[in-house]
């Protein structure tokens, strides 16, 4: 039986009628359309689905969709809604970290998650938030290279703001 | 010697953004009209010799289009012969 549920995804108000049983991933890839939330091993191992549920990372397919009611969900679409790459994304781009794209978007919430707690973190502490997410293409240190990449660039707009 | 344009330097890859931002599309993406979809059963045993595939439970399931098998042809909900694979 069909329950109508109420989501915040990305800033937008959906009503969705859902299944109980409906995922999260399942809810915004087949009833909201936002395919950009990938979904490869369906039991919470693999971290493509990772998305954000108040600024925490969470595996979409193991979490239900309506149980995400009342909370802020923000997808990859909703990192750069105007277009404009965050430093996060274009730091995957320019230093190789993208390559079949799969495990993309989930290791860019988690490493969003991790940056907005800290824009200094160690490697060890950029390892331990990625951790979750599995690439099998690229070897994951230009992962780890791009998000470090990333938090030096917003640390460094951090210290400008400071300065003046 | 022409300068090369592309050797020795680095390149962005031109899917980078949209893959950066959800807007790459793969296939299990994409919806067709009147696409069905397929669902792979395997053997839970390796190197076992298959002796037979009762889908008889698979058929009756609603909405079950066709069932197809490797070895001994396939199956389809309406009882018909749907063709046959070495």
């Amino acid at each position: 039986m069909k329950m109508l549920i109420e989501l915040c995804v990305n800033g937008d108000s959906y009503e969705v009628a859902v299944e109980p049983q409906t995922t999260l991933a399942e809810c915004l890839r087949e009833h909201l359309g936002l395919t950009g939330t990938k979904e490869a091993c369906g039991t919470g191992e693999c971290g493509s689905c990772t998305v954000l549920a108040d600024s925490r990372p969470i595996v979409s397919c193991l979490v239900l969709a309506a149980d995400c009611q009342g909370m802020e969900i923000t997808t990859i679409e909703g990192l750069a809604p105007k277009g404009v790459l965050t430093a996060l994304q274009e730091e995957f781009v320019k230093r190789g970290a993208v390559q079949c794209g799969f495990c993309t978007p989930g290791m860019i919430l988690s490493s969003a998650a991790l940056l907005k707690e800290t824009s200094t973190p160690t490697d060890a502490k950029i390892r331990k938030a990625l951790e979750g997410n599995l690439c099998r293409c690229t070897g994951y240190n230009k992962i780890i290279e791009a998000v470090r990449g990333a938090a030096e660039r917003l640390s460094g707009e951090r210290d400008g703001e400071a300065g003046q | 010697m022409s300068e090369l344009e592309y050797v020795g330097k680095s390149v962005l890859r031109k899917d980078g953004p949209d893959k950066v931002t959800g807007g790459a599309i793969y296939t299990v993406d994409v919806h067709l009209p009147g696409m069905l979809a397929g669902r792979i059963l395997r053997s839970p045993h390796p190197h076992a010799r298959i002796l037979g595939i009762d889908t008889s439970r698979a058929e009756r399931v609603s909405g079950v289009k066709a069932g197809l098998r490797a070895a001994a042809g396939c199956f389809r909900s309406d009882g018909r012969h749907a063709g046959r694979r070495a």
